[in-house]
């Protein structure tokens, strides 16, 4: 435990406390709260230490203590101590309902206008004997500041209409500055892109704030005119909440659709566009990117053929190494599902693990091999999800004509390599 | 959002028939749980929730792939929120003790045994549930205690369609619909109840296709969906991004299979379908869907608004009346029989959120200004 705040805590109590005392003079009080109150005993800090203040009164007020663990400071908790029995006598179960709510409450302060919010924090009560334990259901956020307040109305015998009557501050220490998060890449990674592209993938270095992404990307076009609403605005954030997807809206790069017919697509041949996000984008953890991140790229002639697998280009290593197979493509693919759409299989269908890459832009593909390499015949197995950077696939365009009736599609294609002994 | 649907009175009824002789229900867990545990539940992540019936809570919880059930024992008596909740952003905040900028309401679904609004809410790096009764009182979902079954999807190990658009409970199943995040696909898991606490090994799960915009076939994410039953036969009822909504047929699908969904009308461009739900009124069964309209606002005030769609239309079934054929709503025209039986409602102008209560009558979070609201209102 550890009283992090002392200081500006006490002096916080005595401006609230002499608040207190005016209050108690100026309203009707019974005896009862009066002779209570008047006698309160303040201590700040954790239970365990002996550094305190007190605020005034004899020996029979109350003692509210900060606990707030030095290795878990969100993990604070309110105790509520001392007083007179008949006081605690009527925090017993059976009494009104919310007594204990009433009793000890704890709120956040608005880091701006420095108001207690009137909503309480949600919290755990634990009555044991003449100690009350406020424990919020919730971490405290590091870095902010709370209030604990002990009302005067949940004493017996006072007007329920009366103002809180004693409220203590404290803060939660803030954790050390976070690591500044950055963009690692963007995909495509390329500076040309088809103009009915679909989608990008940006890579940061750690978890984004999340839920306002959009407010913090634009797509501007090369004459510094911001493209209106060029996003389909819906997070989608991978497992480890690093990178996000970013589609293009489907909806404007589709052709007959009538959002596309209506304002027409997000991208046009032959223009240069730039993917900006904000530099005041912060990380899960509050701190910002830093530095604007741009990334500069022509669109070119839409796509919409299936992707052809015959125009991949083979280069197969020798046995007895674990030299990468190389595949060339004659365009960029999805960058994301190269790296899952693609397996390698012997000729009897057993898988080969191996690690994949990609290189010159998603124009090049390699798989090298977890083992060296047995001599043989070997199956690339393209999975028909596999797309480009418009969404066609090798089994069907993305935007299938159904005026034309074709065969049902596979759910995989095959292209077969072979490994050669390796020349003596 | 809350989906109970008809035939989840027939699923309430029988858990109620099937139960010992005492005042009280089966409960939820031994209704439609199997391998249930017991309390010390921790979210990773929340999503979209909606409620079955006996106070059974699904929540998508996108950081596992998971759909969660929670057994809430909230089960009624009807406590309606008694006035309107303003600046909920700034109330939850408080009530978790962080600022406004550190909790997102992904989203809201209304206990209709109950009355009591469920908020699925992340604040800072971690996942709540917070209640609102019918005072306006916050409170929270005591996860520590309450028994659930966590049945992941067969995707967790990569997580690309972990991303849970919509979920509902049927009589016989639960039915999630996913989005890829690297794929321009879909997919509709079927989980068949009880459900099982773990891997969701028997799930089926299926790649929808529909054919939209005129002679075009895509594949697209299903944005909402409501389960539907014609014929004797089951369908889910989806709306999609760009905008069409189509049928999918769900009986004896396999695993992998791929399902061809038949669009039976067109919502308009520039609109991404958030809730759907059906209600009755004026002799006519409506499915009500409330959209995000992302340009000029050609209906109201705000870029949030509703729109409710005469049932009959989902019963199309000729090539004269759907895919390429299926109706589009004039945009000119907000109602009456030129709007083709899509109607704006505008009780929903503002909803980013909706729930249904009990047919017309529907919790709902509405922009208000700079601030959102939490309130009930009631359908035309």
């Amino acid at each position: 435990m550890k009283l992090a705040t002392l200081g500006r805590l006490n002096s916080l109590a005595c401006l609230e406390l002499e608040s207190l005392r005016s209050h108690l003079n100026r309203v009707k009080t019974s005896a009862f709260i009066r002779a209570a109150l008047a006698a309160l005993f303040l201590i700040a800090g954790a239970s365990c230490m002996t550094d305190r203040q007190v605020i005034s009164g004899p020996d029979r007020g109350f003692n509210i203590s900060i606990e707030q663990p030095n290795e878990a400071p969100e993990n604070t908790s309110i105790v509520l101590k001392g007083g007179p029995d008949q006081f605690w006598k009527s925090l017993l179960p059976g009494g009104p309902p919310g007594r204990l709510k009433e009793t000890l409450s704890l709120s956040i302060v608005d880091e701006q206008t420095g108001a207690i919010a009137e909503q309480p924090i949600l919290a755990d009560y634990n009555l044991d004997g003449n100690q009350l334990r406020l424990t919020p259901r919730f971490p405290l956020s590091p870095g902010e500041d709370y209030a604990a307040t002990i009302s005067a109305t949940a004493a017996p015998n006072t007007s329920s209409t009366r103002r809180p009557s004693l409220t203590l501050r404290f803060s939660v220490p803030a954790r050390p500055t976070p690591e500044r998060p950055e963009i690692l890449a963007v995909y495509p990674s390329g500076d040309v892109v088809p103009s009915n592209c679909l989608k990008f993938y940006v890579q940061f270095s750690q978890p984004m704030r999340q839920g306002e992404t959009f407010q913090w990307i634009k797509l501007i076009r090369q004459n510094g005119v911001e493209v209106p609403e060029p996003f389909r605005k819906v997070e989608l954030w991978s497992h480890d909440e690093k990178r996000l997807t970013l589609w293009l809206h489907p909806g404007r790069q589709k052709r007959g659709v009538n959002l596309n017919e209506e304002i027409g697509p997000i991208l046009e041949k032959d223009q240069t566009y730039t993917l900006a996000i904000s530099s005041e984008w912060p990380s899960a953890d509050g701190a910002p990117l830093g530095k604007p991140f741009q990334k500069r790229f022509k669109a070119n002639a839409p796509q919409r053929d299936k992707i052809d697998l015959n125009a991949w280009r083979l280069h197969s290593p020798a046995a007895g190494a674990r030299q990468p197979l190389h595949v060339d493509l004659p365009s960029p693919l999805d960058w994301a599902l190269l790296h899952s759409k693609l397996t390698i299989e012997t000729a009897k269908g057993a898988n080969v693990p191996g690690a994949i890459s990609t290189a010159n832009h998603e124009t090049a593909w390699r798989f090298a091999p977890q083992n060296n390499w047995r001599a043989g015949i070997y199956r690339i197995v393209v999975d028909a999800g596999l797309e480009d950077l418009a969404g066609n696939t090798p089994v069907r365009p993305f935007e299938k004509d159904i005026s034309i009736t074709t065969d049902a599609a596979p759910d995989s294609l095959h292209l077969t390599f072979t490994i050669g002994r390796a020349s003596q | 959002m809350s989906k109970i649907k008809p035939l989840l009175c027939l699923a309430a009824l029988l858990a109620i028939t099937i139960a010992p002789t005492s005042a009280s229900a089966i409960s939820a867990a031994d209704a439609f749980l199997k391998n249930v545990q017991q309390g010390d539940l921790s979210l990773r992540s929340v999503g979209r929730m909606s409620f079955g019936p006996n106070g059974l809570l699904l929540v998508a919880e996108p950081g596992s792939a998971s759909v969660v059930a929670i057994d809430t024992g909230d089960t009624g008596p009807v406590k309606k929120l008694k006035r309107r909740l303003d600046d909920i952003d700034s109330v939850v905040a408080a009530s978790l003790g962080v600022q406004k900028k550190g909790v997102r309401i992904v989203d809201l679904t209304v206990n209709p045994a109950s009355g009591l609004i469920y908020l699925s809410v992340t604040v800072n790096k971690q996942a709540a549930i917070l209640t609102v009764n019918e005072d306006g009182k916050v409170g929270s979902l005591d996860l520590k205690t309450l028994p659930y079954v966590k049945a992941t999807l067969p995707t967790a190990k990569n997580a690309k369609f972990g991303r849970m658009t919509d979920l509902a409970f049927t009589e016989d199943r639960i039915i999630v619909a996913a989005t890829s995040n690297e794929e321009f696909s879909n997919k509709i898991y079927s989980l068949p109840l009880p459900l099982k606490h773990g891997v969701a090994a028997d799930v089926i799960s299926a790649e929808t296709y529909h054919v939209a915009h005129g002679r075009w076939e895509t594949r697209a994410p299903i944005q909402s969906f409501i389960p539907y039953k014609e014929d004797g036969k089951n369908y889910i009822v989806g709306a999609f991004a760009c905008t069409p909504v189509a049928k999918f047929p769900i009986d004896g699908i396999a695993s992998g299979a791929k399902i061809r969904g038949t669009s039976v009308l067109e919502l308009g461009s520039g609109n991404r379908p958030r809730d759907m739900f059906t209600y009755k009124s004026g002799g006519k069964t409506w499915v009500v869907t409330n959209t995000e309209r992302f340009k000029a606002n050609l209906f109201g005030p705000s870029k949030y608004w509703g729109a409710r769609i005469d049932m009959k239309y989902l019963e199309a079934k000729g090539a004269d009346e759907t895919n390429k054929k299926a109706p589009r709503r004039n945009v000119k025209k907000t109602q009456g029989p030129e709007a083709n039986g899509i109607e704006v409602v505008e009780e929903l102008f503002g909803v980013v959120l909706v729930s249904q209560l009990q047919n017309d009558e529907v919790v709902v979070l509405r922009e208000t200004g700079d601030t959102r609201a939490l309130e009930l209102t009631r359908l035309p």
